[in-house]
């Protein structure tokens, strides 16, 4: 499934970039994120309580960073695993200068199994967009502080 | 002895003993039934299609509250045995199989093969318990590619779903000698590749089951939706290692199986385990999507097919390439389905050459088993849409080309067919004939005329179709026997119990066994009760399957009943002072030498010693096992009538017209009903459903919001009409039944709405035909895309 996103933060792209990366704010800045460690600069552990539907449940998972250009972007894949299912996926984050603020864009394909495929596949697409939305309103509370 | 009374029930629609019952929410199901002190397993289903099961962490799951076992793979070993492999094909000398078939394990261990086999169980005092704790279970799995097709997990080096075999189960290749000399002389070879969809029985009721084993007695009680306590019985024994002496199995009342709950499910071997491990009753009922997951699918096949004809439509030969996607196990015999599905391919049609070529392939998909038709339906329905083809092809039509090639009366009893089917009667031209007429078909005709010059588009489909009945041995596996038995008994009051090894999940036996035995035995059908479904209480028994309810089951039924009736009638003899041939029964009463006794007092007196001749036991309790000899093939043509709308694709089912012949009717209004209950499943089949997987063998498709099951409301009008030829094979003259219409409608509708698209010059939609499907194909068609 394909996953796609962009936003525009009124910040800088080195403010938005720092912010990506520190595991404090994007514990603060992801929807439902309970614990998010830094196991090395480019690869996290992570539990998430998320609910799609009437499919809600704690995930954990793995997340790494590759590809890093610095302040520009990066590729991130995901491997998440809950009672309801699991979750793969890999994207690229791109950051570019949108006048005074950075433009951030998603480009992500994903998988989903078990009962979230089962049942919750009509709906997996227009929750990640919510999560996704609630996400870079987060981030753009987070830049502007 | 003589009879004059003539059958006062048979044929006759009294209302059914079992509803009101039923219809008062009396009854009993398998969830229905709880037992002091019962816990609860829920089971833990893998998300993956495909995946090595690298570990199990139950200790989270464990310390949860009120939870008192999780067993896993581990747990389940010797003396505990994998449900045994079944039969891959029958006619063993035209197979090809390099090994025997897997058997079917009953939880994975090292790996899974689909989404949503099971890799735990978590019993819980509770069923809430059960589940909370099962989302504390953590699986660790390593993905594995999946063979997610069967054409895919044919090629050379596809992700093997056994790891010790290839992933084609059987090849099977039957062929007359002239097939090849006939496509070469032929004048019109039509080709053409048809894709029939996976579907779901989805059964009314979801499996539930209570497996009490009691340490004391060593004894298990195991009830169960099931369409067989005897056969899960028999199954029970063989995975626990236990003497069947050891399981009463009772299907007590059922909401519906049409096949998918036909034999033992892993979930009720999972039952009896964990009861044996834990002492207790162990209960578990499924949900909707969990019913998905893992109860049967069926019908999933790819078909190229072929057939050579001359430039009258006069069919010569045809040739079937047929693939079947098994799923990830082989669940009851379904190797089999796929050949009795290629090979009823020649149809209602006089065909003499035919070649069949039959893959059955193991794929990482829930198994597919047995749904009402077994295979039949996905034969017919090439064979049906051909001859739409053809008629197009060659202007001729729909109903004239099939009339050209109907097998005609004069050639029955016992039709062989190319593929070895042995058709028992029939009046194929009668049943077209009449179905015409029932529908108007000139008029239909005229009616689409005039409204293709408004713009309105109106299509009329047929389909002719056979069916098999009465499983029994057929003529490729004459060694299969499938006998049924029953007993009657008589109490010295003179109540009639039948006791019967067939039991029902919807089929009204209650009542149709009375009116089978009350024919007999001249009593009111108000006197007689049917005992079914528990091995405690019923000695013997198959089950119901395969249209063999009244066939078999009755027979069984009729048999023994007239043993009752030889020995009332000797003994009505010697009271009457006349040997026994010179008695006449007539309205329940034994007349000889001018008197009389009843049957009333013949139940009684009966047992009083003085009164019996020598050498007779006393009581009325006789049973009987019917064993057919061969299958019986019902039959009809069906009309549909439909008008679709071009601009948005949505077909609007508006009339079916059903012709049947189903033999003997016992009980024209539970008949009927089956014929608008088994058109239903097709028309659901035809129009709406799908089982769907996404390209990592996901189910998409796992619940009622996800699977479109036709409502009441999407229903056309039947119009149903039967005409009869008794059956040569049984004394009753009935046939199987029950599957037929499942097995009409679908081309009866397909052909109608491709009928409506003539003038797009759409030539086939493949099923379901969503409104989507039909849109694409008018768009494409318009484009020159020829689908």
């Amino acid at each position: 499934m394909n996953i796609t996103g962009s936003h525009t933060v009124p910040a800088s792209r080195e403010r938005v970039w720092e912010l990506l990366h520190d595991p404090d704010a994007l514990q603060r800045m992801v929807p439902g994120c309970q614990t998010l460690d830094a196991e090395t600069p480019t690869k996290f552990s992570a539990t998430l309580s998320v609910g799609v539907g009437p499919i809600r449940g704690r995930f954990s998972g793995a997340v790494e960073i590759e590809d890093i250009a610095a302040n520009e972007s990066y590729k991130m894949t995901l491997n998440g695993q809950g009672p309801t299912g699991f979750v793969t996926g890999a994207g690229m984050i791109n950051l570019s200068e949108d006048g005074e603020g950075t433009l951030v864009e998603v480009e992500a394909d994903a998988q989903v199994g078990g009962t979230l495929a089962q049942i919750g596949s009509r709906m997996v697409q227009t929750a990640v967009r919510m999560l996704m939305g609630q996400f870079f309103d987060a981030l753009s509370r987070e830049a502007s502080v | 002895m003589t009879t004059s009374s003539p059958p006062r029930q048979i044929g006759q629609s009294p209302r059914r003993k079992e509803d009101d019952r039923l219809l008062r929410g009396q009854g009993a199901f398998s969830d229905d039934i709880n037992i002091p002190g019962t816990v609860w397993a829920h089971f833990v289903r893998s998300p993956h299609a495909h995946a090595r099961i690298l570990n199990i962490d139950f200790s989270a799951a464990m310390a949860h509250p009120g939870v008192l076992r999780v067993l896993t793979g581990a747990d389940v070993h010797p003396p505990y045995h994998p449900i045994p492999p079944v039969l891959a094909v029958r006619d063993a000398e035209n197979r090809d199989n390099e090994a025997g078939a897997p058997a079917f394990t009953l939880i994975a261990r090292d790996k899974a093969k689909y989404a949503g086999e099971i890799v735990a169980i978590v019993v819980a005092e509770t069923r809430e318990a059960a589940r909370d704790a099962a989302d504390l279970l953590m699986v660790r799995y390593e993905p594995l590619p999946v063979a997610n097709s069967p054409e895919q997990a044919m090629e050379p080096g596809a992700p093997r779903v056994h790891d010790e075999r290839s992933n084609e189960q059987v090849r099977w290749l039957k062929s007359t000698e002239n097939v090849s000399s006939t496509f070469e002389d032929s004048e019109i070879i039509l080709r053409h590749d048809f894709v029939n969809q996976r579907i779901h029985a989805v059964p009314m009721e979801p499996r539930a089951g209570i497996a009490h084993w009691d340490p004391a007695t060593q004894f298990l009680t195991i009830w169960a939706s099931i369409q067989g306590a005897h056969e899960l019985r028999t199954q029970m024994a063989e995975v626990l290692g236990i003497s069947p002496d050891q399981i009463r199995s009772v299907a007590p009342d059922v909401g519906g199986g049409f096949g998918a709950k036909h034999g033992g499910e892993v979930e009720y071997f999972l039952l009896a385990i964990a009861s044996m491990e834990l002492g207790l009753p162990v209960k578990w009922a499924a949900s909707r999507t969990e019913e998905f997951l893992s109860l049967s699918h069926a019908r999933g096949k790819t078909s190229e097919f072929e057939v050579a004809a001359d430039r009258d439509g006069r069919v010569k030969a045809l040739r079937l390439r047929h693939t079947t996607d098994l799923g990830a196990f082989p669940k009851g015999a379904t190797p089999i389905v796929a050949q009795t599905s290629a090979i009823i391919a020649t149809g209602v049609y006089g065909i003499r050459e035919a070649a069949f070529e039959v893959h059955s392939v193991y794929t990482n998909h829930t198994p597919e088993g047995a749904y009402r038709g077994y295979g039949r339906p996905e034969g017919i329905n090439l064979i049906e849409r051909a001859m739409d083809m053809l008629a197009r092809d060659l202007d001729i039509d729909p109903a004239e080309i099939r009339r050209r090639n109907m097998i005609q009366p004069e050639e029955f009893p016992y039709y062989r067919t190319p593929g070895g089917d042995i058709y028992d009667s029939g009046n194929y031209p009668e049943a077209l004939e009449r179905a015409l007429e029932v529908s108007g078909y000139e008029g239909l005709r005229e009616r689409q005329r005039e409204m293709r010059a408004d713009g309105k588009y109106l299509g009329i489909g047929l389909a002719s179709w056979v069916k098999t009945g009465g499983f029994g041995p057929s003529s490729l596996d004459p060694s299969s026997s499938m006998p049924e038995w029953a007993r009657v008994k008589v109490s010295p009051a003179g109540a009639v119990t039948i006791y019967t090894g067939s039991s029902p999940h919807g089929q009204g036996n209650y009542t149709t066994y009375a009116q089978v035995a009350a024919d007999t035995l001249h009593v009111s059908i108000d006197d007689i009760s049917v005992t079914h479904g528990d091995t405690a209480t019923v000695t013997y028994g198959m089950g119901t399957f395969a249209s063999r309810n009244m066939v078999v089951g009755g027979m069984a039924v009729l048999q023994a009943s007239q043993k009752i009736l030889d020995k009332m009638t000797r003994f009505a003899g010697h009271a009457l002072g006349s040997d026994p041939d010179g008695v006449d029964f007539t309205d329940s009463v034994f007349n000889a030498n001018g008197s009389s006794i009843t049957f009333r007092e013949v139940a009684a007196r009966i047992n009083q010693v003085l009164e019996r001749p020598p050498g007779m036991e006393m009581g009325l309790d006789e049973s009987s096992f019917y064993q057919p000899t061969h299958l019986t093939f019902n039959y009809g043509t069906y009309v549909a009538v439909v008008e679709v709308d071009p601009e948005t694709g949505d077909v609007d089912l508006q009339q079916l017209f059903c012709v049947d012949d189903q033999g003997v009717v016992v009980h024209p209004v539970i008949v009927e009903g089956q014929v608008h209950g088994g058109a239903a499943q097709g028309i659901g089949q035809a129009l709406y459903e799908d089982i769907v997987y996404d390209e990592n063998g996901q189910l998409l498709s796992g619940s009622l919001m996800d699977y479109a099951l036709p409502t009441a409301e999407m229903m056309p009008e039947f119009i149903s009409e039967f005409i009869e030829t008794p059956s040569p094979t049984n004394p009753l003259g009935v046939k199987g039944m029950g599957e037929g219409p499942t097995t009409g409608a679908p081309p009866a509708v397909v052909n109608a709405v491709v009928d409506a698209l003539a003038p797009f010059n759409v030539r086939d939609i493949a099923m379901p035909l969503t409104p989507e499907r039909v849109w694409r194909a008018i768009q494409d068609a318009q484009n020159g895309d020829q689908s």
